[in-house]
């Protein structure tokens, strides 16, 4: 089953082919480095967030994606993968050696999350319940099915670009996004 | 519930609870630290750039891009994208501008210092999306070096140009110039004749008062 991203659709191919071309300027354009600076900060932000790390870690390890970005700028080779799995491969490798330094980071910050409720206070307590319990779901799943679901729903990369992030090729992307929704999809009907 | 409404539910549950917007003051930490990064590595870049490069790198552009610095992370306070704010910093700008200026040579001596306006350029097409008039200018003093402390443009209507950047420096006939953006603002059109005013130098890192006043046009 392939799913649908529900946020951000894939880059189309024609952005791409800018985006290519700013990354190859970027190496001596300060300002076609902050062009890409400008689309990809949230996405890198909202999947580090979605990943688990709190606010301020979030921010920390999102500037440290763009500072590796730009020095190794040299390094990233125009191609069909484009270059948003590049960058946010680098957001990953951050995280994860975030992780390695301290403290296990929590999987979801359930105090953040909270935080960003609903405008009305039955609104707030109808989503806080929810997030509670996809907290507690997700906290089950496997840290590589909760990478491939970080990002997709909140990011918005397609399989073959999650693929790339986190090196498995597309069908097997595919079969990972497939059992993560089909364990959630199993443990909300238990819950139920 | 149904297996489908359940598939649906997963995901929309997942894409609603996996928005996260960048607060304000996050975005701002962020900014700065890659603001911050870019004048580093244009600095590591400039140093490691060939001897026939056009812009040398002296303690005057390392001065100039701090300067830089300092007024783009002033911006970012007051809102404006990095792109925005590092349009000023572009090389292929400073290049296009050098290409296309517009030569002017006019000088005017005050307390024994030189100032000479070489060249200046608009950027009517703009390669991006701020327009910007740009000014190459050189001083030479009786004794030690000067360089611009203040300077200010308005067109001939009197609207101000803001901000002026220092951004790196040429050779201009054996004089090294330096050259200053400053920023058209949005939606105004422009014209000329247009007035610099340099109203003091940096003399030994002290503030020399003066006048230097020029009238100029470009296409």
């Amino acid at each position: 089953m392939e799913v649908t991203p529900a946020l951000a659709a894939p880059l189309p191919a024609r952005e791409l082919v800018g985006e290519d071309r700013l990354a190859v300027d970027a190496r001596e354009d300060p300002a076609a480095f902050a062009a890409l600076y400008e689309h990809h900060v949230e996405r890198v932000f909202r999947y580090l967030r979605a990943r688990g790390a709190p606010e301020e870690l979030a921010a920390d390890l999102t500037a440290t994606t763009f500072e590796r970005a730009l020095v190794h700028i040299d390094r990233y080779r125009p191609g069909p993968a484009g270059f948003a799995p590049w960058l946010l491969r680098i957001a990953r490798n951050a995280y994860i050696d975030a992780g390695r330094r301290s403290r296990p980071i929590a999987h979801l910050h359930e105090a953040d999350l909270l935080a960003a409720d609903g405008p009305s206070l039955e609104d707030a307590a109808i989503a806080s319940e929810e997030r509670r319990r996809l907290i507690a779901l997700l906290a089950e799943l496997p840290d590589i099915q909760r990478d491939a679901l970080a990002l997709r729903f909140a990011v918005g990369l397609s399989s073959r670009e999650i693929g790339d992030v986190i090196g498995k090729s597309e069908d097997a992307t595919k079969k990972l996004l497939t059992r993560a929704l089909a364990a959630l999809r199993e443990s909300i009907r238990h819950d139920d | 519930m149904t297996t489908d409404n359940i598939d649906r539910d997963v995901e929309a549950t997942l894409a609603r609870h996996f928005v996260f917007d960048v607060p304000s003051d996050a975005r701002r930490s962020i900014d700065r630290r890659v603001q911050a990064a870019l004048s580093a590595e244009e600095r590591y870049r400039a140093r490691a750039a060939s001897p026939r490069r056009r812009f040398a790198l002296t303690p005057r552009l390392l001065a100039g891009l701090g300067v830089a610095a300092i007024l783009l992370a002033s911006t970012a306070l007051a809102g404006g994208t990095l792109f925005d704010r590092l349009v000023a910093g572009a090389p292929i700008l400073e290049q296009r501008a050098w290409q296309d200026a517009t030569d002017i040579s006019l000088s005017v001596t005050d307390r024994g210092y030189t100032v000479t306006l070489e060249w200046a350029h608009i950027d009517r097409e703009p390669l991006l999306d701020q327009e910007h008039l740009w000014v190459a200018v050189s001083v030479i003093a009786d004794q030690g070096a000067a360089d611009i402390w203040e300077m200010h443009v308005t067109d001939a209507n009197g609207v101000a140009l803001s901000g002026h950047v220092g951004l790196g420096t040429g050779d201009i006939g054996g004089t090294t110039a330096s050259l200053y953006a400053f920023i058209i603002p949005e939606g105004i059109a422009i014209s000329g004749p247009f007035t610099l005013e340099v109203t003091a130098l940096e003399v030994a890192g002290e503030k020399t008062p003066g006048t230097w006043h020029f009238t100029f046009d470009v296409p």
